[in-house]
C-alpha cells in the first residue's frame, strides 16, 4: 500500500517536471507537424489558437495559380508593413521563375527580402510565433513554414524617471519594452564582455527575462545563483519585475527589501560595472538588481556625478533622516511616558503645559496621527495629481491644525510626526523609506511598553535580524560587517574619485581592479 | 536559501573583538569599586594591567592546546585527551558554568535598568525579553553572533571613551597618588579583577572556527589589550575623580561618572541615561556568547539539537537568575563565578594541556 502511495505520488511529481519543462504540452495537436495541405493546416492552427477572430490569413496565389501559400498573424501583435512588403516582393517575381519550384528555404533566402527568417515545421513552433506576433508562410506543397520577424514593438517614448529623480544625471529612464531597455544599458556599457542570459518565465505569460552580468568581473556564483533562482520559478504569469523579486529574494518574511529597484539605466550600468547582476523584465520599466545591500538605503546613483565633499555630507544627511524616520517617534513617547527626568527643566514645563487637556497616553497620540499622516499619504498617491496635492496640503494643515487646537494630540506631537514623516521620504529609493515606515510602529510600541528600554531591545532585535539577513549570498551589512576597509572608502562617506581604485570587496568580482594607480 | 558564497569563518578582527567584547561586560562598570576596595590604594589599575598580562599568557597557553588538535573545539578534543566519560563530564560542568554566567549577566542587566530607568517594571519581566533576544541572536550561529559584535564594538569603545573624555575636566591628579605602595596590595587587587576577565578561556572554542587559525595568537593578544587599556583607564578616571575612598561606597562607578559629566545648554539633561544602552550592548554581547557556548555544551554532551539545547537552557538561566535575593547576593555570585573561571576555564585547560603533552597525543 505504502509502496504503490509513494509511486503514485513519484508519477505525480514526475508528470509535473515534465510539465514544467514544456509548458505548450496542452494539446496533442502540438506535436504534430504541418502536413503540407494549405486548408486543413490552417483550420488546426486556427483550432489551436481557439478559433480568434483576430488571426488574420491572407492567402496569395503564384506561378499563374500553380502555387498556392497563405499568410498568417495576429493583427494587433504584427507590423502589417512587414507583410505587406514580403506579398509585394512575391507579386513581382519574374514571369520564369517558379515559387513552386523552389523549396522554403530556397524561397526565404532568395526571394523574400526580409532579415529575419526562419524554416518551421511543426504546429507548436507555429503557433508559440504566431503569438510572439511573427508571421507564418505556409504553402499547399511543402511540409515546412517560413517564419519572418514581424513583432510590433509598442513602446513609450523615453522620459525622465519619475521615481528617481536627480538633480544632475542623465534624464533618461527605462521603459516598458525589454529591448529597448538593453539597449539603454549596453550604449553606457559598450564591453564585448556583457552577457545576457535569456530567460522565459511564466508558463501562460511567457515573459521575457534577461540577466545581465559582466563576464570576468561579476562574481559567477553570484550570477549562478540568480539563474539557479530564476530556473527555480514556476508560476503561470509574471507581468511585473516585483513578482519575480519576491520569489528570488531569501527572506520574504523580512521587511527589508532584499534586491534593487531601479528605473535610471546609468544605476544598472555602474552597478553592473561594481559587480552585481540586473535582472531585466518585459513590459515594466522597473529593473532589479542583486545583490542589495545596506548602503543602497542611503545611496543614490548621483553621488558618484557631484564632488565627494557634497556627496559626503548628503549621504550623512540621509543616514540621519533614515534614523529619525525610525526612531524619533519612539523615542519622544519614551521621553514623554516613562523619562521625564531627560527632557531640560524649562521645556519640560511647557511640553507638560501644552500636553495639558490631552486626554490619551502619549502612545495613542502618537499613533493617532501617524496613522492618519499614512493615510494622507497613501490618498495623495491615488488622487491625480492636482487633487493629490490639495489633499495634501488640506490634509496635513487642517487635520494638523485642528486636531491640536481640538486637544486630540499637542503641538509637539505635530512636529515630530511632520519631521518623521518628511525624514522617510528623504532616502533616494522610496522602498526604502517603506521598510522604515513599517519598523516605526514596532518600535513605537515598544517604547511604550518598556521605555528606552524598550528602544534598546528593539534596535538589537533589528540589528540581529540585519546581521543575519542575506541577499544572494553577500551580507546585507557589508561592507560595515564583516569589517572591509575598502568598503568603507565608499559607505556614508564617498571618498574622493580618485581614492576609489577597487571594486567593492563584498561582491567578489574577479577583476578586482576599477582604476589604474596612475590617477 | 543556501548561500552562493561562503563566509562564515571568522576572521581576525572578529576573535579580537569577540574576545574583547566577552570580556567588557558587568565587570566595566563595577570593576572601580572592587579593585579600590580589595587593594584600599590609588594603585589598582596596576593590578588591572598585571591581570590582563597574565590573562594574554593563560590565553597563549590555551591556543598551545588548541593547536595539538586543529580544527577542533574544547568541548570535541576534551574526550580525545581524557577519554569520553571524563571529556563529557568536564563539558558537561563547562556548560553549567556558562548557564551561571548567563544568568548573572542578566540578572546584574535587569537590577541595572530597575536602578536607573524603569524602577516600577517587574525585573523578570526584563530579564525575559533580554535572554529571547539573546536566543534569536544565538540561533543565527556563531557567524552571526561574530559580525554583530563587530557592529557594536565601534559604539561601546566611542562612548566609553567619550565618558572619559566629557569627564576629564574634573580629574585630579591627587587622587590616584601615590602610583607605588608596594606588591600586597597590588596582589589584592588582582584578585578582585578577575570576575573582569571572565570570558577571556572563549579562545578554546572560537580557534577553531577561524578562516586562519594560525593567526589565533595575534587575535587574542589584541583582543584581551583592548579591554585590559580600557578598563585600566576607567579605574584610573573614576580613581582620580571620585578618589578611592568614595569610589568604595558606589555600587556602579562608572555610572556615577557619567552622571558628573554636566554640558550646559544641551538638549538634554541628565547624560547618564544615555549611556544605559551601552551597558545594555555590552552586556547582551556577553549573554550571548556565553548563552551559545552553554548550548554548544549542551548540544555535544546530550547529542540533541541545537535548537532543543538553546531552547532547555532558557528557564535554568532565568530560575538562576531569579535566586539572589538582593544587589549583594547577585555580586556575590559574581564573585564565585569569577572563582569558577579560574577552575574550569582556566585550571581544567591548563591540566588537560599537561596531560596531552604527557600522553605525546597529537593530531
Amino acid at each position: 500500500m505504502k509502496k504503490f502511495l509513494n509511486r503514485l505520488l513519484f508519477q505525480h511529481v514526475q508528470k509535473k517536471s515534465e510539465y514544467t519543462s514544456e509548458p505548450f504540452e496542452t494539446s496533442p495537436l502540438h506535436h504534430e507537424r504541418l502536413t503540407g495541405e494549405l486548408q486543413n493546416d490552417i483550420q488546426t492552427l486556427k483550432a489551436l489558437l481557439g478559433n480568434s477572430f483576430d488571426l488574420k490569413i491572407v492567402r496569395f496565389t503564384s506561378d499563374p495559380y500553380a502555387y498556392d501559400g497563405a499568410f498568417l498573424f495576429i493583427e494587433e501583435l504584427t507590423d502589417t508593413a512587414v507583410v505587406h512588403e514580403q506579398l509585394r516582393a512575391i507579386r513581382s517575381l519574374s514571369e520564369t521563375t517558379y515559387l513552386s519550384d523552389m523549396s522554403p528555404e530556397t524561397m526565404r533566402q532568395e526571394v523574400l527580402t526580409i532579415s529575419e527568417s526562419s524554416i518551421v515545421d511543426t504546429l507548436h513552433q507555429c503557433s508559440s510565433h504566431l503569438l510572439q506576433g511573427n508571421t507564418l508562410i505556409l504553402s499547399d506543397k511543402y511540409k515546412d513554414g517560413i517564419i519572418l520577424n514581424s513583432r510590433k514593438m509598442p513602446q513609450r517614448s523615453i522620459q525622465a524617471p519619475s521615481s528617481e529623480s536627480v538633480v544632475r544625471g542623465p534624464r533618461d529612464g527605462f521603459v516598458e519594452t525589454l529591448l529597448l531597455n538593453i539597449g539603454l544599458v549596453r550604449k553606457r556599457l559598450k564591453d564585448p564582455d556583457l552577457q545576457l542570459d535569456y530567460f522565459k518565465v511564466g508558463e501562460r505569460s511567457k515573459t521575457d527575462v534577461v540577466v545581465m552580468s559582466i563576464n570576468g568581473l561579476t562574481n559567477p556564483k553570484i550570477v549562478q545563483e540568480v539563474k539557479n533562482r530564476l530556473n527555480k520559478i514556476d508560476i503561470d504569469s509574471v507581468q511585473e519585475s516585483g513578482v519575480i523579486e519576491q520569489l528570488i529574494e531569501e527572506n520574504s518574511l523580512s521587511p527589508f527589501p532584499q534586491v534593487q529597484v531601479t528605473e535610471r539605466p546609468d544605476t544598472v550600468a555602474g552597478s553592473l560595472a561594481e559587480g552585481r547582476v540586473a535582472i531585466i523584465v518585459d513590459h515594466t520599466p522597473f529593473v532589479l538588481i542583486a545583490p542589495l545591500t545596506i548602503n543602497s538605503f542611503y545611496q543614490s546613483a548621483e553621488d558618484y556625478y557631484e564632488r565627494w565633499v557634497y556627496s559626503s555630507l548628503i549621504r550623512i544627511l540621509r543616514v540621519a533622516a533614515a534614523l529619525i524616520a525610525l526612531c524619533l517617534p519612539s523615542i519622544y513617547v519614551a521621553l514623554i511616558s516613562y523619562h521625564q527626568g531627560l527632557i531640560p527643566t524649562d521645556l519640560v514645563i511647557s511640553l507638560a503645559g501644552s500636553r495639558e487637556g490631552v486626554p490619551f497616553p502619549s502612545i495613542v497620540e502618537a499613533l493617532l496621527m501617524e496613522v492618519t499622516i499614512e493615510i494622507l499619504r497613501e490618498a495623495g498617491i491615488r488622487l491625480p495629481n492636482p487633487v493629490g496635492q490639495a489633499v495634501g496640503i488640506v490634509g496635513g494643515l487642517v487635520i494638523g491644525e485642528s486636531a491640536v487646537s481640538a486637544g486630540l494630540v499637542s503641538p509637539m506631537m505635530v512636529i515630530v510626526v511632520a519631521l518623521t514623516a518628511i525624514s522617510s521620504f528623504a532616502l533616494p529609493q522610496y522602498y526604502v523609506g517603506v521598510s522604515l515606515r513599517i519598523l516605526r510602529f514596532p518600535i513605537m510600541i515598544s517604547a511604550a511598553l518598556l521605555g528606552l528600554y524598550g528602544i534598546v531591545i528593539a534596535l538589537i532585535l533589528l540589528s540581529i535580524h540585519l546581521i543575519r539577513l542575506k541577499s544572494f549570498g553577500v551580507y546585507y551589512l557589508e561592507p560595515l560587517v564583516p569589517y572591509s576597509p575598502k568598503g568603507w572608502k565608499d559607505m556614508f562617506i564617498r571618498t574622493q574619485t580618485k581614492s576609489l581604485k577597487s571594486r567593492p570587496d563584498m561582491l567578489h568580482p574577479q577583476d578586482k581592479k576599477r582604476m589604474s594607480s596612475k590617477n | 536559501m543556501k548561500s552562493a558564497l561562503n563566509t562564515s569563518e571568522l576572521t581576525q578582527n572578529q576573535v579580537t573583538i569577540g574576545i574583547s567584547l566577552t570580556v567588557l561586560g558587568v565587570g566595566m562598570i563595577t570593576l572601580p569599586r572592587e579593585v579600590f576596595t580589595a587593594a584600599g590604594v590609588a594603585s589598582g589599575w596596576v593590578s588591572v594591567l598585571l591581570t590582563g598580562i597574565i590573562a594574554a599568557g593563560v590565553m597563549l597557553l590555551m591556543i598551545v592546546l588548541n593547536n595539538r588538535y586543529p580544527g577542533m573545539s574544547y568541548y570535541q578534543y576534551n574526550r580525545i585527551i581524557v577519554g569520553s566519560w571524563i571529556g563529557g563530564f568536564i563539558t558537561l560542568i563547562t556548560s553549567i558554568y556558562y548557564v551561571t554566567f548567563a544568568a548573572f549577566e542578566t540578572r546584574a542587566m535587569a537590577e541595572l535598568i530597575q536602578m536607573f530607568i524603569l524602577d516600577r517594571t517587574p525585573v523578570s519581566f526584563t530579564m525575559l525579553i533580554f535572554i529571547g533576544t539573546a536566543v534569536y541572536l544565538v540561533l543565527g550561529g556563531y557567524s552571526a553572533i561574530f559580525r554583530l559584535f563587530e557592529l557594536y564594538f565601534p559604539a561601546i569603545i566611542f562612548f566609553t571613551l567619550l565618558i572619559m573624555i566629557l569627564s576629564a575636566n574634573q580629574f585630579e591628579m591627587n587622587h590616584i597618588r601615590p602610583f607605588f605602595e608596594g606588591f600586597p596590595p597590588i596582589m589584592k587587587g588582582m584578585s578582585a579583577t578577575v570576575l573582569s576577565f571572565v570570558g577571556m578561556e572563549i579562545i578554546l572554542f572560537i580557534q577553531a572556527f577561524m578562516r586562519k587559525p594560525e593567526r589565533a595568537k595575534k587575535a587574542a593578544v589584541y583582543g584581551i589589550a583592548i579591554p585590559t587599556v580600557l578598563y585600566a583607564i576607567i579605574v584610573i578616571m573614576v580613581g582620580g575623580i571620585m578618589g578611592v575612598g568614595e569610589t568604595m561606597t558606589l555600587v556602579y562607578p562608572l555610572m556615577e561618572l557619567a552622571k558628573s559629566i554636566e554640558i550646559r545648554n544641551f538638549f538634554f539633561e541628565r547624560f547618564e541615561t544615555f549611556f544605559i544602552p551601552l551597558w545594555i550592548l555590552s552586556i547582551f554581547t556577553t549573554l550571548a556568547i556565553v548563552l551559545y557556548l552553554a548550548a554548544l555544551g549542551i548540544k555535544t554532551v546530550f547529542n540533541v539539537k541545537k535548537e532543543t539545547a538553546v531552547f532547555s537552557i532558557i528557564p535554568i538561566i532565568y530560575i538562576l537568575a531569579m535566586t539572589p535575593k538582593n544587589i549583594n547576593e547577585m555580586f556575590t555570585m559574581g564573585v564565585w563565578i569569577g572563582y569558577s573561571m579560574l577552575a574550569i576555564g582556566v585550571g581544567i585547560p591548563l591540566i588537560l594541556l599537561l596531560v596531552s603533552i604527557l600522553r605525546r597525543q597529537k593530531q
